[in-house]
């Protein structure tokens, strides 16, 4: 993205702070695409997706004039549907969405790296292997084959260190290999 | 002789692929690819990284989101949150709020400079506030104005902004090299743009 994007993006917040609903309006047609693919990535109703998107950009209405600048605006906005979408799995499931469980089972003999290329240029056993992953190494995956974003910046949407991410993504990809062998497996 | 890759050689091609590699990254990965030794290792990986991509993309584009409505949703409840005085508050700001304000602002005023002293060949146009000037505007914008609107009214009269948003919406302006008496001349333009212009007085 382009410094001059960004200063707009900074400029509609600081317009949002000061009541503009123009602005507002801008600003959700900027984002309102990604941020809704981003809680969809995880959350297969879209009513419910939808309410998430609504408090988010509540949110903003309500705190852009406590955005100091020390992130990109996406980043914020990101950090905020990250950790909506996670408090709604939580509630949803009862449980506690782990956001540093690092533990993952990986086989030990895995399929092939052929027949694995094979299944992953299948997208129904792509979004069937995401759709089995953990919530948040799903969420990362999204973040980083969809939004593009670095390990860096993904660690400040999570508040998490860099080398946490790295090793989040280095799991979820190892599980995806895995899910996406055996899918190949069932197939055939 | 083949090997496998290392972690830390596929978390290269994997910022390679994403497309957030540094230059070194980019080169490491470039490397592998070409090496004798890692380059079946490094194609399948590439490759499986690059149907990931594709297919993780794929579904996310499938996503028909709320759009227009979604934004009326929001725009009846901020309303009726205004109307209820649950509100938002500039006033009720932190300071790191308010300077974040005045610093996007100000941010604008640069580009804003710049791109004035494009069109008219000057360089060096902008100046930092607190700089002497024949006088400052202090204009208060309609909530409605774009950005782009005011922008354009900015330019159209090599307007910059020197200070604001403040706590009441006041922004002050100046117009460099200014007569005094031209002050006058902008004022009464700026009050006749009635759909951007709340108010706009000489300080």
């Amino acid at each position: 993205m382009s410094q001059s994007e960004e200063d707009r993006q900074r400029f509609l917040i600081a317009r949002i702070a000061a009541g503009d609903e123009k602005a507002f309006a801008a600003l959700y047609e900027t984002f309102e695409k990604r941020l809704f693919a981003f809680i969809r990535s995880k959350l297969n109703d879209p009513h419910e997706a939808a309410d998430i998107l609504h408090e988010i950009f509540m949110d903003v209405w309500r705190k852009a004039g406590k955005f100091e600048g020390r992130s990109k605006v996406s980043t914020w906005l990101m950090s905020i549907a990250f950790h909506k979408t996670v408090d709604r799995l939580r509630k949803k499931k009862g449980t506690h969405v782990a956001l540093d469980d690092e533990a993952f089972e990986i086989a030990d003999e895995g399929p092939g790296a052929a027949d694995i290329l094979q299944s992953a240029q299948e997208a129904a056993h792509v979004k069937t292997c995401l759709d089995k992953l953990p919530d948040v190494q799903r969420l990362v995956l999204h973040m980083a084959f969809f939004e593009e974003l670095s390990y860096a910046r993904i660690g400040e949407v999570m508040d998490r260190p860099e080398g946490t991410i790295k090793t989040r993504v280095y799991h979820a990809k190892q599980a995806m290999k895995k899910c996406l062998g055996l899918l190949l497996g069932e197939a055939a | 002789m083949t090997r496998d890759l290392t972690r830390e050689e596929e978390e290269w091609l994997t910022a390679a692929v994403i497309g957030t590699a540094s230059e070194e990254e980019k080169a490491a990965a470039a490397a592998l690819l070409a090496d004798e030794e890692t380059r079946d290792a490094a194609r399948a990986e590439e490759a499986f990284l690059k149907a990931l991509k594709s297919g993780v993309r794929e579904g996310a584009e499938d996503f028909a989101s709320p759009g227009a409505m979604g934004l009326q949703r929001l725009l009846r409840d901020i309303r009726a949150e205004r109307n209820t005085g649950g509100g938002f508050s500039f006033a009720a700001l932190p300071k790191a709020g308010r300077a974040f304000a005045v610093a996007a602002s100000l941010a604008l005023a640069v580009i804003t400079g710049f791109t004035a002293a494009r069109i008219t060949g000057e360089e060096g146009s902008y100046r930092t506030a607190g700089l002497s000037e024949a006088g400052t505007l202090q204009v208060i914008f309609e909530p409605g104005a774009t950005e782009g609107e005011i922008r354009a009214l900015l330019l159209s009269h090599s307007l910059e902004i020197v200070e604001g948003p403040s706590a009441l919406g006041v922004y002050r302006l100046v117009k460099r090299g200014a007569e005094a008496h031209a002050l006058e001349e902008l004022r009464a333009a700026l009050a006749a743009k009635k759909t951007l212009v709340q108010s706009v007085e000489i300080e």
